[in-house]
């Protein structure tokens, strides 16, 4: 997939306009560029804390919420609490993405926004009785070539766990994801707001190895723009 | 000539000090008797002066009252003792005055003035003759030789023994160079309020045995004096448990400021923060509060917000579980656990949270409450003591107050608005009142035209009764008078109409660059307040980016901030109505005003204005967008033209009861029937409007209503 730094900037920036015009989103935080070895640069959220490791969380709980939400670490928070990162390696030489994680992450509490007037959303996390803490399944969609291996497809999505990798098409875009996530978990914003429609291509490869296409993945040849 | 002020704190010696007052409250003299005021703070413990008089006629006196030892005394002792007293009397507080610059001489050691020391005693000791010992009889003759007071020293030497230097303004504003700035205004209007006035001197030191009731409008110092009693309190009695609590979270940091300063002020040392404590009404699950600290003690599981909000709805959460805790503790051998309460913000709270108190409280429920009668306008009479505390099994309320001569008093008023220049609290209040929304609209009003001689205000023209014409103004007592020094009206109000949001936007960040670039106002003396809550977060996010094209910080408190912190150094704050409660700022900006101006609730719409505005010390600009808006402006102006007094037709009790119902706040229920009833109307509309419906097929008489309205 080719893209340079700016192009990412461009295309994340378009993406927190169209969830603010959409009254979609709470918060965010601005774009940093981290220097990587291997002449590539990372484009990530900004923020003071240190990512936690996927490691940390081999499957998902509500404390990994609280660590993203606690230490900032989303582009985007939106209105429902849930937090959207959005993730890319470049080869800045080559403007060639390399790697990229892109992640839905949702909020295990649910609440009116008048109620966060009263207590911020840690806190209703950490007092809602546990039966009414609800369980969704963050949506986490990887592209790694380099850590591709035997049952782990270079472009894949995760779903909650660590070790659930539902091999994938082909790696996104970051407005492409956007619009898959809308278009599937906010359907009423989708059906109300066109700007999501579009999405860029930097023209991403078909990842797929031999064993995806035996034993099934997910596929999306999509246009760019949907009617 | 005013009659002497005399302040009631703690009274070592209460039957010498009914003689004291006895004899000098009939004195025409301009000053303050204190009565176990000031505190001092001693090699190992702090100790208070039974009373201390400040007055222009003779200037400082203290008045040592502690002689039952001294009696006891062998003859030729007596003398000795007295001396040493009066010595260690005159010695602290000369410790303390000699640090102020203005109070003392050239040489800068002495003071400008004696410090006098007279023991008072209720019979003459045998044999003992002192010019300064006085007994009831003879305490006028003593007085009479004592020099007067350099009036340029009574100003600075009240601030001295109030120890109000934790009012001095937190910034210095160096900055200021252009004595016709922004800034050189609120410097000047900041360095005004050093000194309390009298009746907040009363509410701050007066701590009467039993329950004690601060009113007074926003701005007139609640919060203040709380603290400051607090600290005094604890000076005072160590040992006792006092609990200063609040509604808006980001007070805590707030009380937490100005009472170590006032502690330290008068004892030179820390609080002990375990007896005193500053606890949020509930609490959180990382910090204790006042329900939470009770019901810990009662044995029970105290309830989170994330918990009540699931059984009681998040708006009456808290009435919800202070409700069942206050059942389950009438049915215990509960012991109270506090001496002494504390309540900022009381008409925030749910009367089951002061019955919870009254429970956690020991006798005699010395219980404190701040009130502000006019947080909600629509409904400005204050809760009657039974509905607060509740009645006792004979049916009388459980809490009685009384201000009795010669006593502390139990209900203070704070007459006095400081915050607000006069003209912008009278917008305010026109506005959120609606008395300019024309033909015979409000928006709510005051049910007994008496209040508002309560709240300071006087009638010009017309009579201030129901059904008549009024013309009200601010009473010139009753607003602080410093505010006419450095600002006008025109100045200090104004207001935007936009064709669109993002011009607002636009608009408010030139603004802000405009002011904090020429006008030496800082960035953190703005608050953005955004009176559309739910639409808070959209809002502050496109100012945000504008005013970041601009290189200007900005925060969303709670939101991109943390929701305890207001203010921070090089940003603007901004933040829903919710959270501007409790804060001020020099300049305000509201935002999107028009939302204050449309659909259902327009009662409580209109409540949200005038917390608004009055957040602002000097200057407020009211943006808004659209037609809405328009219609806002033109109140205004209305108001404005009226030279900033409210003229108006006062409702009649129908009227009055008419608002009432129509604008009270609608449950979600009646607003999803009313909204479903605009759309068949719209549709209907349409079908006619279209041609595919005739008028002569419609009911005849809703043919005919609708004919009517068509006209």
């Amino acid at each position: 997939m080719k893209a340079s730094i700016t192009d990412l900037r461009n295309s994340i920036d378009r993406v927190r306009i169209n969830l603010h015009d959409a009254g979609l989103l709470y918060d965010w935080n601005d774009c940093s560029v981290v220097r990587l070895s291997n002449r590539r640069n990372r484009i990530t959220w900004a923020t003071s804390s240190v990512r936690p490791e996927v490691s940390s969380f081999p499957i998902s709980n509500v404390g990994e919420y609280l660590a993203y939400l606690e230490g900032r670490h989303y582009q985007f928070q939106l209105n429902d609490g849930s937090l959207i990162q959005l993730s890319y390696d470049i080869d800045f030489k080559k403007d060639e993405i390399k790697q990229s994680r892109l992640v839905w992450y949702p909020c295990p509490v649910q609440f009116s926004l008048e109620e966060l007037e009263y207590a911020p959303i840690k806190e209703l996390v950490l007092s809602t009785p546990t039966e009414c803490i609800v369980c969704r399944a963050p949506i986490r969609l990887d592209f790694s070539p380099d850590q591709a291996a035997h049952n782990h497809s270079s472009t894949h999505i995760h779903l909650g766990m660590e070790e659930f990798r539902l091999p994938v098409h082909r790696a996104m875009e970051p407005s492409r994801f956007i619009r898959f996530i809308i278009r599937t978990i906010y359907p009423t914003i989708w059906d109300n707001f066109k700007v999501f429609r579009t999405a860029e291509n930097w023209a991403a490869q078909d990842n797929l190895n031999e064993d995806d296409r035996i034993c099934g993945f997910l596929g999306w040849h999509l246009p760019v723009a949907i009617p | 000539m005013a009659r002497l002020d005399i302040v009631f704190g703690k009274k070592t010696n209460p039957v010498a000090v009914e003689l004291l007052v006895s004899v000098l409250i009939e004195q025409e003299w301009n000053g303050t008797l204190y009565v176990g005021y000031p505190v001092f703070a001693s090699e190992d413990n702090s100790s208070v002066t039974d009373a201390l008089l400040t007055c222009q006629e003779h200037g400082v006196v203290i008045f040592d009252l502690t002689t039952e030892n001294i009696i006891e005394l062998e003859e030729g002792a007596i003398e000795s003792a007295i001396s040493y007293r009066q010595r260690e009397l005159r010695r602290k507080l000369n410790s303390r005055l000699v640090a102020y610059e203005d109070l003392v001489q050239e040489d800068g050691i002495s003071l400008g003035f004696p410090i006098n020391v007279i023991t008072f005693i209720p019979q003459p000791i045998p044999n003992v003759e002192l010019a300064t010992l006085a007994t009831p009889d003879s305490l006028l003759d003593r007085l009479q030789p004592l020099p007067p007071l350099n009036p340029h020293y009574v100003k600075p030497l009240n601030a001295a023994v109030q120890k109000t230097a934790a009012l001095k303004p937190k910034k210095k504003r160096l900055n200021v160079r252009n004595t016709d700035s922004m800034g050189a205004a609120i410097k000047h209007l900041e360095s005004q309020i050093a000194n309390l006035d009298r009746w907040q001197k009363n509410a701050a030191i007066e701590s009467p045995e039993g329950p004690q009731r601060i009113r007074g409008l926003a701005g007139s110092g609640k919060t203040i004096i709380l603290a400051m009693k607090a600290a005094y309190l604890h000076a005072n009695d160590p040992e006792a448990k006092i609990v200063v609590t609040f509604n808006t979270r980001s007070l805590y940091q707030q009380f937490k400021n100005l009472i170590r300063r006032f502690y330290f002020d008068q004892v030179s040392d820390d609080p002990n923060w375990d007896k005193l404590q500053i606890l949020h009404a509930w609490g959180s699950e990382s910090s204790a509060g006042v329900y939470s600290t009770i019901s810990a003690q009662a044995g029970t599981t105290p309830i989170p917000f994330g918990a009540a909000r699931y059984r009681f709805g998040y708006t009456d959460a808290f009435k919800g579980v202070c409700t069942e805790l206050v059942s389950h503790i009438k049915k215990l051998e509960f012991k109270p656990v506090f001496d002494y309460v504390l309540v900022d913000e009381a008409q925030d709270f749910p009367a089951a949270f002061f019955q919870l108190i009254y429970l956690a409280t020991k006798a005699p429920k010395k219980i404190v409450w701040a009130y502000d009668e006019l947080q909600n306008l629509g409904d400005s009479t204050m809760p009657t003591l039974d509905e607060l505390f509740g009645v006792g099994d004979d049916g009388n309320p459980v809490v009685e107050i009384n201000n009795i001569d010669g006593q502390p008093k139990q209900d203070i008023l704070l007459p006095v608005c400081y915050r607000n220049p006069p003209w912008l609290l009278t917008l305010a209040l026109g506005l959120g009142l609606g008395i300019k929304l024309g033909n015979g609209k409000f928006a709510q009003m005051f049910r007994d035209p008496d209040f508002w001689r309560e709240i300071g205000y006087e009638c010009t023209h017309g009579q201030l009764e129901l059904g008549k014409h009024v013309r009200l103004k601010r009473s010139a007592d009753r607003s602080a008078p410093f505010f006419g020094d450095v600002l006008t009206p025109a100045q200090s109000v104004s207001w935007h109409v936009f064709g669109d949001f993002p011009s607002q936007a636009e608009w408010i960040a030139n603004d802000i660059q405009k002011v904090t670039t020429t006008q030496e106002l800082d960035l953190s003396d703005i608050l953005i307040v955004i009176p559309d809550s739910l639409g808070a977060s959209k809002i502050g996010i496109a100012i945000t980016a504008q005013l970041s094209q601009r290189n200007i910080n900005s925060h969303l408190i709670g939101v991109t901030g943390s929701r305890d912190v207001v203010f921070v150094d090089d940003s603007v704050a901004m933040c829903s109505i919710y959270r501007a409660k409790g804060n001020e700022a020099p300049l305000v900006y509201v935002v999107s005003s028009e939302f204050c101006n449309a659909g259902f609730d327009l009662s409580k719409k209109r409540n949200i204005l005038f917390t608004a505005l009055t957040r602002a010390k000097a200057w407020v600009r009211i943006c808004g967008v659209g037609t809405s808006m328009q219609t806002l402006a033109s109140e205004m102006a209305a108001i404005a033209n009226d030279n900033f007094e409210l003229d108006f037709n006062y409702p009649t009790q129908k009227q009055i009861e008419q608002l009432r119902s129509a604008y009270k706040e609608r449950t979600s229920k009646e607003k999803r029937n009313v909204q479903k009833e605009i759309k068949s109307a719209q549709k209907l509309l349409q079908r006619l409007a279209d041609g595919e419906l005739d008028l002569g097929e419609l009911p005849e008489d809703l043919a005919d209503l609708l004919r009517k309205a068509l006209k």
